[in-house]
């Protein structure tokens, strides 16, 4: 382990193609999802298609995290707002308007089914034909498909099934921290060993400006580059 | 030509017209109200949707309609099914799709809710399902909705109980336009029975739909013999109480009731009866095609919506159930440069001399329309243009059917605008303004609405289009006006304040303004000219608060001492919300008036000082100390207990339960006290009053004035206890 100060370990899981439900501490807000989408548009060469149903697409947080503005026109965003409109968007991820992704994302994929206009049996089968619906884009383009939930309970199991990989972001003392079940996978994402916390934006954008110049240095301006000291 | 149309529960719909002496009743058996199937959600929103959706070619139905074709023929719910070729979205063709003619009204939406559980959740996309039953009636049967005033007026008919009053008990309190209707509970039914036959009205205003059921139990309860409201026997519950949210405010939708042959208008649910009165909702029924009883109970959005459901049938498309349209997938980039909404400078904080107000007219329908923006013309996908300022989205050459549906209503707003300008009778005029008032509020709602997730026809992509262009058009006026030799002090979405630029020569405003018109092609108007404009920081803050502003109109003369009239123009300050006690609202009023005389903080402190000795001594009624907060959930949801719950719960002690949405009234007696007893409510009568928080109350609406000139909360209390202390000096006899 490189532990120079010039040169410090920064990481973030590396996602296998297919569904990975992320579960993430409500104090840490969706920014670990933005970083992980981020990280896989630095590696990719692609874009990243984020269908949202959560309410979480707040670009004001997007372009703040972007190492360069660049960035923002490789990420391809859609709201659901009702959950038919989500149902709709999360088919179309499998039409010919998405073109070489290297990521999917699918914020509060249950919560729209929810709503209390949507009958429960109805709700249930519309959720199913989603993650299948996901599950599709992630076999066709052989991709990451981030999906994220708004509630642990019975009505989400069916994504925990689906999921080949259930990943837990939790809020340590040493930092953000991603773990999964069978422990193949545990991320902290950068060690503040000294147990001083930045604020959670700067801490993220420390981060992802490492890990861009790492995949992507041509496309990270000068004035963006890292300045973990 | 309608008045109203009754569903029988045989199926029979009832048709009433107005006539010379009274109503012509016509029966129209055998009616079937129609709702289509179309394609799967996937070949017109999903994997084959976008800009214009590509679903497969086909001749006939689909096999997946055959399918529902055959499960569907021959239930009791379905009188009739055919192929028919109509449009589904306004970017497609017409398509063979099925037609189902139901055998009643209340069959539609149960023939929709087992096409929904048939097959895959998806596979079929339903339409006009969820449209209210007598505007169906007139779409489907080409019916007017209008009931035709020159055959003869509408006659109505007005019962009201006091709001907080129910049950039986209550009815001792009826009124009937305005006079009692009788000292027992039997005495005002019998009046009730009287007044309805001798007059045979036409539309029956109830203070609350409650009285309709109520009424007809008393009757019985008391033996009058042939009790009837309506036309024919009996009444009808419509739908049920219910709460919801909308842009994030709950609000309460009281039971509905109907009676036959008459239209029943519900006050404490209607918009457009109180915005517009009778003969405002008469001329909206006439524009929007919504019948009369509709009209009342709808919101801003059902009758917009009745407009484009009206326009789409004039393109043969079909009204979707359930909103599966998304927004297209756009770079993260454009959404964050629409997501900007619309465009504020922050206001100059203090008071300015000779300030002019200049406004858009009609911002956002006029970019609508000047700008064809509608649902299928943005981002259309088969023009390459970069036609949105900002966003590069293109908008269609095609003429939108939005534009076409806001036209008509823009050019008669402002036509009546002009008659009002020319008219000369009082009657003539407050006509004109309902008309105009019920229309303003149609336009004011569009943009929003297209944001709407619900909205039938509405698209997100609109409202940012809109939002882009009202921003450009926003900036290049400022650039003009600045160039012009004007400052500008504030603007926000359509208005700009300027005031002359110091050591600069000025060009008129009436030239900049025309030539700023006719560049945007959207008037720009000069709307007031003001002595002076005060611009008040945000509490705690030194910036601008965006709409809390206040200023002498000039050439606009105050009526008497102590009062505002229209002379100055007062925006979010405490005077303008619904909850200040009108006491509050005097006090603030009263030093506005002395801040246009004198423009001396001192003087409005001691404007406030004689009035906190009346509060103290125990001279203000407690009328005019009644708070009116809008319940925003019920009293067992609050987490706090803040003086609404208490109201609330006290409330519910006298047996009255308010529902979110509605409005509680109340006088605060003890804010510090236990419980129900901090508060009475108004008709308990109270004498007593908290002096310390009307103090406080009294104390903030008076920062909101001086705050403008830099005093702050603690600079008005130092004040009054100095203006105290030198009071008691003087009744000494001093030193």
């Amino acid at each position: 382990m490189n532990t120079s100060r010039q040169q410090p370990r920064v990481e973030l899981p590396e996602l296998d193609a297919g569904l990975t439900l992320v579960d993430i501490d409500s104090d840490l807000g969706v920014t670990p999802v933005q970083s992980l989408l981020f990280d896989c548009v630095f590696a990719g060469t692609g874009g990243a298609y984020w269908v949202d149903a959560a309410g979480t697409v707040q670009t004001t947080r997007l372009r703040e995290l972007a190492p360069d503005r660049r960035y923002l026109d490789r990420i391809h965003v859609a709201r659901g707002f009702t959950a038919y409109q989500q149902t709709s968007l999360l088919d179309r991820l499998a039409g010919e308007h998405v073109t070489n992704p290297s990521v999917v994302v699918a914020t509060g994929i249950d919560r729209l089914y929810r709503d209390s206009d949507v009958s429960t049996p109805h709700a249930q089968e519309l959720l199913v034909r989603s993650i299948a619906a996901l599950a599709r884009v992630g076999r066709v383009h052989d991709v990451p498909v981030i999906v994220t939930r708004s509630r642990d309970d019975e009505f989400t199991e069916p994504v925990v099934n689906a999921a080949k990989t259930q990943l837990h972001c939790r809020d340590t003392q040493f930092g953000p921290r991603f773990t999964d079940a069978a422990g193949d996978v545990d991320a902290l994402v950068y060690h503040l060993a000294d147990g001083w916390v930045q604020t959670t934006l700067a801490y993220w954008q420390e981060v992802l400006a490492h890990r861009a110049q790492m995949h992507d240095a041509p496309v990270v301006s000068e004035e963006t580059a890292p300045q973990i000291s | 030509m309608v008045l109203t149309v009754d569903f029988r529960s045989s199926g029979d719909v009832v048709h009433w017209a107005l006539t010379d002496d009274g109503v012509a009743r016509t029966v129209h058996e055998g009616y079937t109200p129609t709702l289509f199937v179309g394609d799967t959600v996937r070949n017109l929103y999903g994997r084959r949707g976008g800009s214009t959706p590509t679903p497969p070619d086909r001749d006939g139905l689909s096999d997946s309609l055959l399918e529902l074709r055959t499960v569907l023929s021959g239930q009791d719910a379905v009188a009739d099914i055919q192929c028919e070729s109509h449009r589904q979205t306004f970017r497609t063709d017409p398509r063979p799709i099925l037609r189902i003619d139901a055998a009643s009204i209340d069959a539609v939406r149960r023939i929709a809710q087992r096409i929904q559980q048939f097959n895959h959740p998806a596979e079929y996309t339903c339409y006009n399902v969820d449209i209210t039953r007598q505007f169906r009636y007139c779409l489907e049967t080409d019916t007017s909705a209008n009931p035709d005033q020159s055959v003869r007026s509408l006659r109505s008919l007005t019962l009201s109980i006091p709001a907080h009053k129910s049950g039986h008990a209550s009815l001792t309190h009826l009124t009937i336009d305005g006079d009692a209707a009788g000292p027992t509970p039997e005495a005002a039914v019998n009046a009730v029975d009287r007044s309805v036959r001798e007059r045979d009205p036409d539309v029956i205003v109830v203070s609350t739909a409650d009285l309709i059921p109520l009424l007809f139990e008393a009757a019985d309860t008391h033996d009058v013999p042939h009790f009837e409201l309506g036309r024919a026997s009996g009444y009808t519950k419509l739908a049920g109480e219910s709460t919801y949210t909308s842009y994030g405010q709950v609000g309460h939708s009281p039971a509905r009731y109907t009676v036959p042959g008459r239209v029943v208008i519900d006050e404490s649910n209607t918009f457009f009866y109180h915005e517009a009165g009778l003969a405002g909702c008469l001329d909206l029924v006439d524009r929007a095609g919504l019948p009369l009883e509709e009209l009342g109970w709808a919101s801003i959005g059902r009758v917009l919506t009745a407009l484009q459901i009206r326009a789409a049938r004039d393109r043969d498309v079909l009204v979707p159930w359930q909103a599966w349209r998304p927004e297209l997938f756009k770079p993260a980039a454009t959404l964050d440069a629409a997501d900007r909404g619309g465009t504020t400078f922050a206001p100059a904080v203090g008071v300015h001399e000779d300030v002019h107000e200049l406004d858009f007219a009609s911002l956002y329908p006029n970019i609508i329309r000047t700008r064809n923006i509608s649902p299928e013309t943005v981002r259309c996908g088969c023009c390459d243009s970069d036609d949105v300022p900002d966003l590069g989205y293109s908008i269609c050459e095609t003429d939108g059917y939005l534009p076409t549906v806001l036209g008509p209503l823009i050019d008669a707003r402002s036509s009546i605008k002009d008659q009002i300008e020319e008219t000369t009778d009082n009657a003539e005029r407050e006509r004109l303004e309902s008309d105009s008032s019920a229309i303003k509020w149609i336009l004011v709602s569009c943009f929003g609405y297209q944001g709407f997730s619900n909205a039938k026809f509405g698209r997100i992509e609109c409202h940012e289009a809109i939002n882009a262009f009202a921003r450009e058009i926003l900036l290049d006026a400022k650039t003009a006006l600045e160039d012009a030799g004007w400052r500008v002090l504030h603007g926000i979405v359509d208005s700009i304040w300027v005031t002359p630029a110091s050591d600069r020569d000025q060009r008129s405003l009436a030239t900049v303004a025309a030539e700023v018109s006719d560049e945007v092609g959207i008037t720009l108007e000069h709307e007031s000219e003001f002595d002076w404009v005060a611009f008040c920081p945000m509490r705690n803050s030194e910036s601008g608060a965006l709409t809390r502003y206040f200023g002498k109109r000039r050439h606009e003369d105050r009526p008497s001492a102590g009062e505002v009239g229209d002379a100055i123009k007062t925006r979010g300050i405490e005077a303008r919300q619904r909850s200040t006690p009108p006491w509050v609202t005097t006090v603030q009023e009263d030093a506005l008036c002395v801040f246009d005389e004198t423009r001396s903080p001192d003087a409005v402190c001691d404007v406030l000082h004689r009035h906190l000795t009346a509060l103290r001594r125990g001279d203000v009624a407690t009328d005019d100390l009644v708070v009116a907060n809008r319940v925003s959930k019920r009293a067992d949801a609050y987490t706090q207990e803040t003086l609404i719950v208490a109201a609330l719960r006290r409330a519910q002690h006298h047996g009255t339960s308010l529902a979110p949405g509605q409005t509680i009234r109340y006088v605060v007696v003890s804010a510090d006290g236990h419980g129900i007893d901090r508060v009475r409510l108004p008709f308990e009568e109270t004498q007593s009053y908290d002096v310390d928080w009307y103090e406080d109350a009294a104390i903030r609406a008076i920062e909101s004035i001086v705050s403008c000139v830099g005093w702050e909360n603690e600079d008005i209390r130092q004040y009054l206890a100095d203006t105290t202390e030198t009071t008691l000096e003087s009744y000494l006899g001093g030193e």
